[in-house]
């Protein structure tokens, strides 16, 4: 098959060129380090050639020498993936930095072609650059397109169409006669041993790439060699003369073919929108602003407080409703609960009955599957309108200045703020957001980062808090807390929960400085209604296929568990207020449930005959967040009258559910991302481990406020409330202790000596040390390995 | 001078970066690296940012202290020391100056560079000059937009 790789510098617009070339709904967004993984489509318009043509879409890539590890996955595919063509694009805004990667790329024995992208913009501004000039400069073809607007596709497609079959040789772009002759001299030196790309690897070598010397290193040995002998001037910067020359030619040569019109604005828009959003003492409340109006619209069951002042109930669905207006997402919510709850599963219930359908199938349907199925759907509204709300984040380009902003803050507790954007995907769903820590340079921030993950509540865990907000907190309660302000209040514990777990992991776990935070900020941009079209599709479409696969399947099961005995009989009945009910106690699921029961006593909310039913939730939470809403459900534990649990206890379920280990997808991204066994078995134990000790201190210091009441306040809770004073009382002993060690002894307190592990010991040596302080040691270590491969 | 004690809009040429191969390298990828020009568009205690060829950089202030740059217009900015009015301030209330850490504190007298009075004019005149040549750029791009459709009208 032909293909042809997409390559260039991060955030230059490679995967909207992929969507529109292939017509796939791949995740875009307006900042750098979005794509972390190759991927492959074939071109739409199958018709137009003869041949399928296989589009590849790589991570972004500063220059061919990677830095981060989704850099590696770009330059081992352009090594060693054999693609037919390479289409470099290259950001036409920001002209001179995306040529620099060039310059390397056409080293390549590959035949290539140069995609200008965002020219609409050079347009726009008055901007002109000449294209043919450009390319009987570089010597490879040069095509103007807009992958936003779709122009210049076809063009592009021809091109790359007209270079099957053809074979390039790589053409050293080095101006520097010195520099030219070592290449050439090495080059000779490569193709003698019938080396693939010899200009490519001969540079390389010169600018003591740890990769290529690692590769050949009798080349590397001779022409280290070569070098010495035949130059008369210290090549101790050769690497940095290299990185000059490249510049040099790119800005004498190049760049003037870019004609600046007296059009181009002296200061741009982005920069005027920084002095704001990036300000020092505006930037943090700004993002707290924006984010509290986000939860305000997605999920205030009263909208802007406004039945709090006094406005009457405006609730459709519900006749004794609370004062005030429903958000947009909780009127949504409202309607699909009625349509689905109300509408369609009367019908159907009535529809079974009318044809005689057996009562157990009728069971099964109507309350073993759809009603779960349709408890967890109502919250689709909820995860879709967050999830436009993170898109249009993301695509505006504040992503970029968000981690800027957090970086000075999340500095003090060991964190870099690159770790804050994949942190903040998290929100969505945490798989991209554990793949997206690939972007983190340093090895020990990533794994503190994927261990922070859960605590950044994704989608799928919306329905928990707001099912147990609103229907037994807020009821428990006397509307006090509505629904929408607890989902707000585990958002912000989950947030706050990261910072301290973040802050004592670095302090007393993973030691280590923070690496230093490098980040290009794009420019701002009106978010695409395309992109954020696909990402709410992307969405949807898991959710309904969750939805109609896994919890479906689920409940089925749980509804099997729940409605027979051991002896393979039905549960016997019994009467309650709510009528004749099956006694679930009697029920495999209960035995089942009592069995694990024990452990979770101390939380609060495994209390009682009904607290198994909790486990059980909880557990069944690992195969999908979104099944704990449709156990409860299914489990009738799902409103105040019956859920059998006090307000401490909700609050340690939820606290429970947001940090513990995340489905089962989030597990086996982060067994991937991590590498490491030793890596992985720490994460699982630091998920399980926090999870269990912040919920049993919810429950122990929430207790404190239920002395007095009868029957509520027992040995028990007296037990966890000691505890949590205990505990709290030990980390903060902990951190005054460390601090006197650091100021006398010069050295932290090592609490759990846990080495991060990397299959590469020396990239992981290099993250390790990757505080430019340690800048002689690792200047010692030039040349030993290689920081980047794997 | 370090990057970190230049001022916003001030213009800088980069004279070395002190830090270690790997970072050195991935700066050098994006064109932060000796004698290349850069201009400093934000720093105020925190993180840094910078322009750098046609692109913006967020740079942490720890790893920014690194790099060595000196001013390509020196004359516009001075060196003050920013305690100084609170040190007199502070002198003339005995009762705080008695207690020990404010002492401390007052004698740490940092250095800080600013434009100078001179400069802060002429960065006044730039711009009203800025704000001008964006209208006439406004305009300007009406003008061209209209002249585009009507010649395609014409064309039409």
């Amino acid at each position: 098959m032909f293909k042809v790789a997409l390559c260039g510098n991060p955030n230059c617009g490679k995967t909207t060129l992929f969507n529109n070339l292939t017509g796939s709904q791949a995740h875009v967004g307006n900042w750098p380090g979005v794509t972390v993984e190759r991927r492959e489509g074939l071109y739409k318009r199958k018709k137009d050639f003869p041949e399928p043509i296989q589009i590849v879409d790589l991570p972004g890539i500063y220059s061919l020498s990677p830095y981060t590890p989704e850099e590696v996955v770009s330059r081992n595919y352009l090594l060693h993936g054999e693609p037919d063509v390479v289409v470099n694009l290259v950001d036409a805004t920001n002209l001179s930095r995306n040529l620099f990667l060039t310059s390397q790329v056409l080293e390549m024995d590959v035949p290539v072609i140069i995609a200008l992208n965002l020219m609409d913009v050079v347009e726009k501004r008055g901007d002109d650059i000449d294209t043919k000039a450009l390319s009987e400069k570089l010597g490879v073809p040069v095509v103007p397109i807009s992958a936003l607007k779709g122009t210049g596709m076809k063009e592009l497609m021809k091109v790359i169409y007209s270079c099957k079959g053809l074979k390039r040789t790589g053409s050293s772009q080095l101006k520097s006669q010195v520099l030219r002759n070592h290449v050439e001299e090495i080059q000779a030196l490569a193709k003698e041993q019938d080396i693939k790309s010899p200009v490519f690897v001969a540079s390389k070598l010169l600018e003591k790439d740890q990769l290529i010397t690692q590769q050949y290193p009798e080349l590397a040995k001779k022409a280290d060699e070569m070098i010495k002998k035949d130059s008369q001037e210290s090549l101790d910067n050769i690497e940095e003369q290299i990185a000059d020359d490249r510049y040099a030619y790119i800005e004498t040569a190049l760049y003037p073919l870019y004609k600046h019109s007296v059009l181009t604005p002296k200061i741009s828009f982005s920069d005027r929108l920084d002095k704001i959003l990036t300000n020092r003492y505006l930037g943090l409340p700004i993002f707290a602003i924006v984010m509290f109006l986000v939860f305000c619209i997605v999920f205030n069951s009263d909208f802007l407080f406004m039945g709090s002042m006094g406005l009457p109930s405006i609730r459709p669905f519900y006749e004794d409703a609370e004062p005030g207006m429903p958000s947009l997402g909780i009127f949504l919510q409202d309607t699909l609960d009625y349509l689905l709850n109300e509408l369609l599963l009367g019908q159907i219930s009535s529809g079974l009955a009318s044809i005689n359908a057996q009562p157990w199938l009728v069971s099964l349907i109507c309350d073993g599957v759809l009603a779960s199925v349709f408890a967890v759907l109502t919250f689709l509204p909820l995860i879709v309108l967050l999830t436009l709300f993170i898109q249009l984040l993301e695509n505006s380009g504040y992503m970029a200045r968000v981690a800027f902003v957090f970086d000075r803050f999340l500095r003090r507790f060991g964190i870099s703020g690159k770790c804050v954007v994949p942190l903040i995907s998290c929100f969505g769903c945490a798989v991209p957001g554990i793949m997206g820590a690939r972007t983190i340079d340093s090895q020990r921030e990533r794994v503190l980062t994927i261990s922070l993950t859960p605590f950044f509540a994704c989608g799928a865990k919306l329905p928990i808090f707001m099912g147990i907000g609103t229907s037994i907190i807020q009821v428990l309660t006397g509307g006090a807390l509505q629904g929408g302000i607890v989902a707000f209040i585990m958002y912000a514990v989950g947030i706050v929960g990261a910072i301290i777990a973040g802050f004592f992991s670095n302090e007393f776990i993973i030691q280590g400085s923070s690496s230093p935070f490098i980040m290009e900020f794009p420019p701002y941009m009106i978010p695409q209604a395309k992109a954020t079209g696909i990402a709410l599709w992307e969405e949807t479409k898991r959710f309904l296929i969750r939805a109609g696969t896994i919890i479906a399947l689920m409940s089925a099961l749980l509804w099997f568990l729940q409605t027979f005995t051991w002896d393979w009989q039905m549960v016997p009945t019994i009467t309650n207020e709510t009528g004749e009910v099956g006694d679930l106690s009697q029920s495999i699921l209960a035995s089942l449930g009592a069995f694990v029961q024990p452990i979770f006593y101390p939380l609060g909310f495994a209390h009682g005959v009904d607290g198994w039913k909790y486990v059980v939730s909880a557990f069944t939470g690992l195969v999908a967040k979104e099944q704990v809403v449709g156990t409860m459900e299914a489990l009738n534990i799902y409103s105040a009258s019956t859920a059998g649990i006090n307000i401490p206890g909700a609050f340690s379920f939820l606290v429970f559910n947001l940090f513990t280990l995340p489905c089962v997808a989030a597990i086996s991204a982060a067994k991937a991302e991590l590498k490491s066994k030793k890596n992985f078995r720490f994460v699982l134990f630091f998920w399980i481990l926090t999870s269990y000790i912040l919920s049993l201190v919810t429950y122990g210091l929430g207790s404190f406020s239920l002395i007095g009441i009868p029957g509520q306040y027992g040995t028990l809770e007296l037990v966890d409330g000691i505890i949590s004073l205990v505990f709290i009382a030990l980390l903060l002993g902990l951190v005054v202790v460390n601090y006197y060690f650091v100021k006398y002894k010069k050295r932290p307190i090592h609490l759990i000596p846990f080495k991060v592990e990397d299959k590469n010991s020396e990239f992981l040596e290099n993250s390790l040390n990757s505080s430019p302080l340690n800048s002689v040691s690792n200047a010692k270590k030039r040349g030993k390995g290689c920081d980047c491969c794997h | 001078m370090l990057l970190t004690q230049a001022c916003p809009r001030e213009e800088l040429k980069i004279l070395a970066v002190n830090t270690d191969y790997r970072h050195k390298r991935h700066l050098e990828n994006l064109s932060v690296m000796k004698g290349e020009d850069i201009t400093c568009l934000y720093n105020r205690s925190g993180d840094i940012v910078i322009k750098v060829k046609d692109g913006r950089l967020a740079i942490n202030r720890e790893f920014a202290s690194f790099i060595e740059v000196e001013s390509l217009t020196p004359e516009n900015y001075e060196e003050i020391e920013i305690h100084t009015e609170l040190k007199k301030f502070i002198s003339k209330i005995p009762l705080i100056n008695k207690i020990k850490n404010v002492q401390r504190w007052c004698s740490d007298v940092e250095k800080k560079r600013v434009p100078t009075k001179e400069a802060l004019a002429e960065f006044k005149k730039e711009d009203e000059e800025i704000i001008k040549q964006e209208q006439l750029r406004k305009k300007q791009l009406k003008e061209r937009n209209k002249a585009i459709k009507n010649s395609n009208k014409e064309a039409n």
